[in-house]
């Protein structure tokens, strides 16, 4: 496997988002980053060094001391485990080019060890890792006589017991509703596929705890939606009440969960569930995984299913409405198969005569004394029988606990053979055509598509449009004037868009589930600050492309966290206010000119722009004295390391805020926008566009070429006055854009096209910008506004820095699309300080301004 | 994939020849060549050119292929032969190959495209020296038909070439 700096470095950025914004009580989040961690060594495995190892070692050992509770000071931890991921990252850098390594990986392992030990609990760690109890926690405790060592470690134990059960009990509570909701889904299957990455988060934590019962119930109810997934079985009920009925026997084992003798080791209480118990419905998830069994297949159907499906009946049912047997018949015969099921081995072997009933009773007396011991044991212990009586009981048992209704109605001669018969026949039927009905049901509603294949066909679709457009316009079509032409020709026309337009729909996807997700969110931080909150979703109905999905996910959390933090305030807060205790967030999405928009809006306290200015001002952002708009100053939250925080929390204020959400925005070619006013809320304003793969672009013309730019990096465009125009030392060239001087490229020489326009006052100039700082760009004249599928270039010129792609035009030929950023670099540094051809210094580059309030007065 | 560079040595002649040795041959100033049919995708006249900036001059550009964005070198400009004005005779052969990145599809442009032909086995010749203009190592060798010599192109190893990757 060749080294994957690139891939290695996004594991590791997502990591320390992850870390930046883990609240450290919450122990499903630690142990997300802790999976993350473990995937780590096989990144850094080319790299045939033993650094990165061992520092990955020191982070997992951490983070599992950190969810196991041996650590106080779990912020300093946190930071160290920061300082270790900065580690690594710069190993990463280092180590393909064989440059050294300054990190200090032993010092900073020592220093997290010390973190552990000054606890005094990591001596103890790997004697408590393997004594019994701890081995077996779900166990009967076997040390009850042992004295807690420390009392002051069991309180901080019992807490960390307490927060556990709280985190998990809601983990696998969301699960369950989560699994109710997937029922209701079109295509159940692919869903159910998504709740294994929560699955194995609870997995983890629990066999970490070392609560075996619990992992293997998680792995086993894994497994079952693992294998349905995997092997396309119809979705039906019975698995999701399978799965949730597992969840009831994790949550019952969540719940009994306490601190053990050894006030170190966690136990579930023994009368939390009986094994036996666990043990029957554990073999049951089993079956079910095989696909042999009743659960998926013969269980009946329950709610809407059972509408379409009749529930199977019971055969004693069928023989009652035949008339074959009355009704007391029935309940007679239900209860004695029952007790025929019950019938113990002691009740056989003395009906059997092999024993006195003296014997038996002698022999479950002894059995009480030592409780583990079979009966059967026990008497062949005491010489009454033999192996082989034994053995025939047992079989004798077995037929009598099996024995059907059916079986019982015959032996009874209450029912005759063939009426049985008849009764068995029509049960069969009822319950064949409820599962058949069922299946093609489900067959009808979704098919499964390799998004390869997906692609394709939109690729081809788009093909479609163009050759379609290049027919009508071409000229001897054109001139043909017969009315009839012209019917067709736009009939072909409505059914191409029409064709586009659900060819497109393919790639989109509800917005509902991220929302869901931050419902979630939204009540844990709610209580986790103290505040009470009203989390409302508007629209989430509303389809993005599927692409895209996930990459909202990380910013819209961050988002959330920053308004739940600084903008609710607390309910006493809110009283004092004049405001109704509870606060609302309310998350909102909608289409709006080509674009998704999701806004968040709170009604907390708003920004308080003094404080924020002064703020900025401290961190040197902006200079003192300098008048800002209400708006730049709102654009400043968007700032690099800036926070209002007065203390960091352990949520917000660790010196990366907003500008990491504008950053993964603008990475998806979107846009944010923040507006608050004080005291009565703020709305932050995400606009994306629809789909990643068409672009909004404007056509450009320089020399003979065309280029395509992306409308969002563009502010504006207009001719130069010849007073707008001004060199700086002969060399790099400005012009002046209301009141500010921006550097002016030329594409032309950019792309080295000939013929274009040399002065500025008869071409055109666009201002465009990229991350926050505006240019000017020079080009002969803007042809127009198109959408654009973007097509990628091939392997061969993805490294050709001013672009970002290709597309086919209107008329047939390729187009290129410009890479912003790769202009401002083709062009020199793109840094705040220089800019133009030679990167030399401009001066009067206002950056400090720059950066602030473009970017809300987009197109 | 591609040969190497050993070529010189038999079993690299025959390296995908020894079972089809039907080629291509096409026209290049006033000099035949040939590439493995296999190779070869699809034949078109001139096709508008898309030019890309930041490459070297052989890279024309880019053409729409169907819907797909497909680069095209000029083979003149490539081997260092003088350019010459395109005409109705000029060819586009789009060529498929697999490389690191899966299939990949390029077009070459030629003077002109003549035939296909069958070129025996033991009429292929080791190719010689040519000195500078053209890296021994693009020819997989040198075939002689009745009238004519035609070489024999290994097109995989020109279009992997470390060169064609820009930026």
């Amino acid at each position: 496997m060749a080294f994957d700096l690139e891939k290695l470095e996004e594991q590791l950025n997502a990591i320390g988002l992850d870390l930046i914004m883990i609240s450290t009580d919450n122990l499903v989040e630690i142990s997300d980053v802790l999976g993350k961690i473990e995937a780590l060594p096989e990144s850094f495995a080319p790299l045939e060094s033993e650094l990165p190892g061992q520092v990955i070692d020191g982070l997992i050992e951490g983070l599992k001391a950190v969810i196991r509770g041996q650590i106080d000071d779990v912020d300093q931890a946190i930071t160290l485990v920061g300082d270790g991921l900065t580690m690594l990252q710069e190993l990463a850098r280092a180590l393909p080019v064989k440059a050294p390594f300054k990190g200090d990986v032993a010092g900073w392992a020592a220093s997290f060890t010390s973190l552990i030990t000054s606890e005094g609990l990591l001596a103890e760690d790997g004697q408590a890792m393997s004594s019994p109890a701890v081995a077996q926690p779900s166990s009967i405790p076997q040390h009850l006589d042992d004295e807690p060592d420390s009392s002051e470690a069991s309180l901080g134990w019992s807490l960390s017991v307490e927060h556990f059960k709280k985190e998990f009990v809601a983990a696998v509570e969301e699960l369950q509703v989560l699994l109710v909701a997937i029922e209701q889904k079109n295509d159940p299957l692919s869903a159910l596929g998504s709740l294994t990455s929560n699955m194995r988060t609870i997995l983890g934590a629990t066999s970490l705890l070392q609560l075996e019962d619990l992992a293997t119930l998680t792995s086993s109810s894994n497994d079952l939606i693992e294998y349905v997934v995997a092997e396309h079985v119809p979705y039906s009920t019975a698995v999701t009440d399978i799965l949730l009925k597992a969840g009831d026997y994790v949550l019952k084992g969540l719940r009994g969960l306490e601190l053990g003798p050894d006030g170190r080791s966690w136990l579930i209480a023994p009368d939390s569930y009986s094994s036996e118990e666990l043990s029957g419905f554990l073999e049951q998830l089993w079956m079910a995984r095989q696909g042999i069994m009743p659960v998926v297949m013969d269980q009946p159907p329950s709610g809407s299913g059972a509408a379409s499906a009749p529930k199977p009946k019971k055969i004693g049912e069928i023989l009652v409405e035949k008339g074959l047997i009355s009704e007391g018949d029935l309940g007679g015969l239900i209860e004695a198969q029952q007790n025929a099921r019950k019938v113990t081995l002691g009740d056989i072997l003395v009906a059997e005569k092999f024993i006195t009933q003296e014997d038996l009773e002698e022999a479950l007396e002894e059995q009480k004394n030592s409780p583990g011991k079979k009966i059967g044991e026990i008497l062949v212990a005491s010489g009454k029988l033999d192996y082989e009586q034994i053995d025939m009981a047992m079989k004798n048992q077995e037929e009598k606990r099996e024995t059907k209704l059916g079986e019982f109605l015959v032996k009874s001669k209450i029912g005759a053979p063939d009426k049985v018969a008849i009764a068995l026949r029509e049960q069969k039927q009822s319950e064949g055509g409820g599962i058949g009905g069922r299946g093609g049901q489900i067959m009808a509603q979704t098919v499964k598509v390799e998004t390869k294949k997906l692609d394709g066909l939109i690729d081809l679709v788009g093909e479609l449009v163009i050759a379609q457009s290049l027919i009508t316009s071409n000229e001897m079509i054109t001139s043909l004037k017969g009315q009839q032409v012209n019917k067709d020709l736009a009939l072909v026309g409505r059914i191409t868009s029409e064709l586009q337009r659900n060819a497109m729909s393919l790639r989109m996807v509800q917005i509902h589930q991220t929302f869901q997700k931050m419902n979630r969110l939204v009540r844990d931080l709610a209580h986790k600050f103290e505040k009470d909150v009203k989390f409302e979703t508007v629209g989430s109905d509303t389809e993005v492309d599927r692409n895209m999905v996930e990459s909202i996910y990380d910013p819209l959390v961050h988002m959330v966290r920053n308004s739940l933090d600084h903008g609710v305030e607390t309910p006493a807060e809110r009283r004092e206010n004049g405001k109704p205790p509870q606060g609302t967030v309310r998350l909102k999405a909608y289409h709006q000119g080509g674009n998704v928009v999701i806004e968040l809006t709170d009604d907390g306290r708003g920004l308080d722009t003094d404080k924020v200015l002064k703020k900025a001002i401290d961190q040197g952002l902006v200079s003192p004295g300098e008048m800002l708009s209400e708006a730049a100053i709102h654009a400043l939250v968007f700032q690099p390391g800036f926070s209002t925080a007065d203390k960091i929390s352990d949520v917000s204020g660790r010196g990366v805020g907003m500008d990491v959400v504008k950053q993964s925005i603008e990475k998806l070619r979107g846009k944010v926008d923040f507006t608050s006013v004080r005291g009565q809320g703020s709305t932050m304003t995400i606009r994306l566009p629809l789909t990643l793969a068409i672009i909004d672009g404007m056509i450009v013309r320089v020399g003979e070429h065309r280029y395509i730019l992306p409308t969002i990096s563009i502010i504006e465009s207009f001719r130069p006055e010849q007073a707008d125009y001004f060199t700086v030392r002969n060399q790099g060239e400005m012009i002046k854009v209301r009141d500010r001087l921006l550097p002016l490229m030329r594409l032309d020489r950019i792309v080295g096209a000939h013929g274009a326009l040399a002065d500025p006052n008869e071409a055109l100039v666009v201002v465009i910008e990229n991350e926050g700082q505006p240019r000017c760009l020079m080009v002969d004249e803007v042809l127009g506004k198109q959408e654009v599928v973007i097509k990628s270039l091939g392997e061969r010129l993805k490294h050709v820095r001013a672009l970002a792609g290709g597309t086919i035009l209107g008329d047939g030929r390729v187009g290129l699309i410009l890479d912003v950023a790769g202009l401002f670099e083709a062009t020199g540094t793109g840094g705040p300080v220089s800019f133009g051809g030679e990167g030399d210094a401009g001066g009067d580059w206002d950056m400090g301004e720059g950066g602030g309030d473009s970017w809300d007065m987009g197109m | 994939m591609t040969t190497g560079s050993g070529l010189n040595n038999d079993t690299a002649i025959h390296s995908g020849m020894e079972h089809d040795n039907k080629c291509l041959q096409f026209e290049l100033d006033g000099e035949y060549y040939g590439v493995d049919i296999l190779k070869v995708r699809e034949i078109n006249g001139m096709m508008d050119i898309t030019a890309v900036p930041q490459t070297p001059m052989f890279m024309k550009g880019l053409i729409n292929l169907r819907g797909k964005v497909v680069p095209v070198i000029d083979l003149r400009l490539k081997f260092g032969l003088a350019e010459s004005e395109y005409d109705e005779r000029t060819s586009i052969i789009v060529i498929e190959f697999k490389s690191i990145h899966g299939q990949v599809q390029m077009g070459i442009v030629v003077d002109t495209v003549s035939e296909v032909i069958n070129i025996p086995f033991e009429n292929i010749e080791a190719a010689p020296n040519f000195g500078a203009r053209l890296k021994s190592e693009y020819i997989k060798g040198m075939a002689k038909t009745k009238d004519r010599v035609i070489i024999i192109l290994d097109i995989d190893l020109i279009l992997t070439d470390e060169e064609l990757t820009f930026g």
